[in-house]
């Protein structure tokens, strides 16, 4: 039975397909137009799946989450899936060492095959050129350049994905549907102001606030950033404030942040998931949002930072995806985090501009999740149907 | 991470022993603290310095700071009045293996004959557990700032608080930062963050100069002839409790609130209590009213010893004006200055 965590309903797959076809028929579409995107993993707090999927009906896909890919194999022959593969890191969930990664990736790649041969179409979304917590970075490559090879449609968000990728494993262009990250418009509450976000966390209206946002991990940049924040101290004459939230991540690495920040009254900590409501007190009470990263695509971040018009510092390689507002993202190189606090201190000298925050509100209203979704659809049936599927 | 599976659960003959005080009078105790406190009461020689040693341990998967609450309350005799309270929030470690006992210093007061120390879980949602003998230890010197390196690497919170009252006195500001950065490791402890964020502040005071602004605020359109004899501080005492900053804007905005009530448009700095506080404040809030006139004896100020908190002290004025901050100050007062 499935279903149940998430909307309190036990369904089986064979049952969810029927009654998105039932669905789909309820809307007008006709059985020939309708589709069933059936996605892999599930990921519950960050919103982007039901995003990206937020117009599906109107467009005639009935969307729904797979909780283990070997459950499609189980479905009558009759009924063809979308199967819609986004982080693929979850494929090495039970590996212990490398011997194990390899033979999961090959089983992984397998049963994909097989599904292809079933008939249904096969979709991935290149999130990030690896995983975050990639653990085996060889197995990963191999299965990353399987799964591209395998798709029938790719998906990515910044455009410069296939040129950051094809160092590592090829995404062949003819296959690639570029479709941005939504912006977070109507999904996070927005209603406070600026002095209450800042009341709510101590700060003063005067300070300079930088805010790094999102779960914790090794990935994020965050010990780097902490490690030289006196140099960006001196630019601002001790006026910085920093401000970290988001879910801790493993109890060692939040020991060593811990660390970093004890001692600190420049920095506030907090290890907590911010819900849906809380998310804008963050971003309102922030000066520029810093996303130092030592890798990545895109954004969730970045995107939520635009949302609420304020200027954003990201890594060189992540700047592509910022298409419509690259005068208000600030690049840095990743190898080198003192350039990343030069770009903080040019944010910080944009931040507050009424003109620039009516051009990150434009964006934001441009890029609202159900006109990205729109987008997504329309170039993944257009896609499905260059390929016959 | 552990389960605890060792550690037995307080019963109401622990609650009946505590009544009386007597909580873990003589074995070692290996329980799991409960939200309710369970006391213990010593017998103190005289006004010498001693302590106990024990272990926290917590089922969660980090360091659980604060989740343990330890209350001293010395009286001079048996059941009699008290004296002196003194409140501790320790951390508990998640493994066995790693746990370090924890120093809970008694520094008894002129009088006190008894000690009663109490000891309750302050988390929800995890267990915590306590395991010591529960013995006093006498004939160890109190520490001090000699010994801070030794301080450092133990979990020692009261050891620490002791040391941290000596670098107040000292002026020593680079272990009161050392300290205050390990204590802010084991305790979530407000009080710690604020004296962290004084001791920045004046150390960035100093490089500096004031930095803040006052936004927002109203202009100042009194009579240049009427001026204001700044004599006091005049925010209430209660704002000593505060970030040194925060101090400082707190007079600042209730200082703009006097000139706008008496119509002066100049600040007669008088020589008094406090004074490099109430320059500071003054010099903030010129930020935000530049036409503001200052009168200021700048030939005393220099002359005179200065200090504003613990952490901004001078033998003269002219010590303070000599810092980049100090010079930044000057020159922010000192212009169309009377």
């Amino acid at each position: 039975m499935r279903g149940i965590g998430q909307h309190g309903l036990g369904r089986s797959l064979y049952e969810e397909c029927v009654d998105a076809m039932a669905a789909l028929s309820a809307t007008g579409r006709a059985p020939s137009d309708s589709r069933l995107l059936a996605f892999f993993p599930h990921v519950s707090r960050n919103p982007y799946q039901r995003m990206l999927y937020a117009r599906g009906f109107q467009d005639g896909f009935a969307c729904f989450p797979v909780k283990a890919i070997d459950d499609v194999l189980g479905l009558p022959p009759e009924i063809k899936l979308v199967l819609h593969f986004h982080w693929l890191h979850k494929a090495f969930h039970d590996a212990a060492d490398t011997k194990a990664a390899g033979r999961a990736a090959t089983h992984f790649l397998n049963r994909i095959r097989r599904q292809k041969d079933a008939g249904h179409a096969v979709v991935w979304t290149v999130h990030n050129i690896m995983s975050h917590s990639a653990v085996f970075p060889d197995e990963e490559t191999k299965l990353r350049a399987g799964v591209a090879e395998l798709a029938d449609v790719i998906h990515i968000m910044n455009p410069d994905t296939v040129d950051l990728c094809a160092p590592h494993y090829d995404l062949p262009s003819r296959k690639v549907i570029t479709v941005p990250h939504p912006s977070y418009q109507g999904v996070y509450g927005d209603y406070i102001c600026r002095a209450q976000a800042r009341f709510d966390l101590g700060l003063q209206s005067d300070d300079q606030v930088f805010l790094l946002f999102g779960s914790l991990g090794p990935h994020k940049g965050t010990r780097q950033f902490l490690a030289v924040i006196d140099r960006l101290q001196e630019q601002l004459q001790g006026r910085a404030r920093i401000l970290i939230a988001g879910t801790p991540g493993k109890p060692s690495f939040m020991e060593e942040i811990m660390a970093l920040v004890a001692g600190r009254a420049d920095v506030q900590l907090f290890q907590a998931h911010v819900d849906d409501q809380g998310v804008q007190t963050f971003f309102r009470a922030a000066d520029v949002v810093v996303c130092p990263y030592t890798r990545g695509l895109n954004s969730g971040v970045m995107a939520t930072a635009a949302g609420f018009g304020r200027p954003v510092v990201v890594p060189r390689m992540m700047a592509g995806a910022g298409q419509g507002i690259s005068g208000h993202i600030f690049p840095f190189d990743q190898m080198d985090m003192m350039s990343c606090h030069e770009a903080c201190v040019a944010a910080l000298g944009q931040s507050g501009g009424t003109e620039a925050q009516a051009q990150l509100e434009t964006w934001a209203e441009e890029h609202a999740p159900r006109a990205i979704s729109g987008r997504f659809f329309r170039s993944l049936r257009a896609k499905l149907a260059d390929c016959g599927k | 991470m552990t389960t605890l599976a060792g550690y037995r659960r307080l019963t109401k003959r622990d609650f009946a022993l505590s009544k009386m005080a007597a909580f873990g009078l003589v074995s070692r105790q290996k329980v799991l603290l409960a939200r309710r406190p369970v006391m213990r009461r010593f017998a103190l020689v005289g006004r010498r310095a001693v302590h106990f040693d024990v272990c926290f341990l917590t089922d969660a998967q980090m360091v659980a700071r604060d989740a343990v609450h330890v209350q001293v309350t010395y009286r001079p005799a048996f059941s009699a009045r008290t004296l002196k309270m003194e409140e501790h929030q320790l951390f508990a470690d998640p493994h066995p293996a790693q746990a370090r006992r924890q120093r809970v210093w008694l520094c008894p007061p002129r009088g006190a004959r008894f000690a009663d120390v109490a000891f309750a879980r302050r988390t929800r949602g995890q267990k915590v557990a306590l395991d010591g003998v529960l013995r006093l230890a006498a004939g160890q010197a109190k520490p001090s700032l000699a010994d801070i390196d030794d301080v450092l690497v133990t979990h020692d919170l009261t050891a620490m608080s002791l040391l941290l009252a000596d670098a107040e006195k000292a002026g020593n500001r680079a272990a009161a930062q050392q300290l205050l950065a390990r204590m802010q490791r084991l305790s979530h402890s407000h009080e710690i963050f604020t004296n962290l964020a004084s001791l920045r502040e004046a150390s960035d005071l100093e490089r500096f100069g004031v930095t803040a602004s006052l936004p927002g605020l109203e202009a100042l359109e009194g009579d240049e002839d009427v001026v204001f004899d700044y004599a006091a501080w005049v925010s209430p005492p209660a704002s000593d409790g505060l970030p040194f900053l925060k101090q400082v804007r707190a007079e600042a905005l209730a200082l703009h609130g006097l000139l706008r009530g008496t119509g002066a448009a100049t600040l007669h700095i008088a020589a008094g209590d406090r004074l490099l506080a109430r320059m500071l404040a003054a010099a903030l809030l010129r930020t935000a009213a530049p036409t503001m006139k200052i009168r200021l004896d700048w030939h005393g100020f220099r002359k005179a010893p200065q200090q504003c908190g613990p952490w901004l002290r001078y033998d003269s004025g002219a010590s303070f004006l000599a810092t980049n901050g100090g010079k930044a100050v000057e020159s922010a007062l000192a212009a169309d200055a009377l």
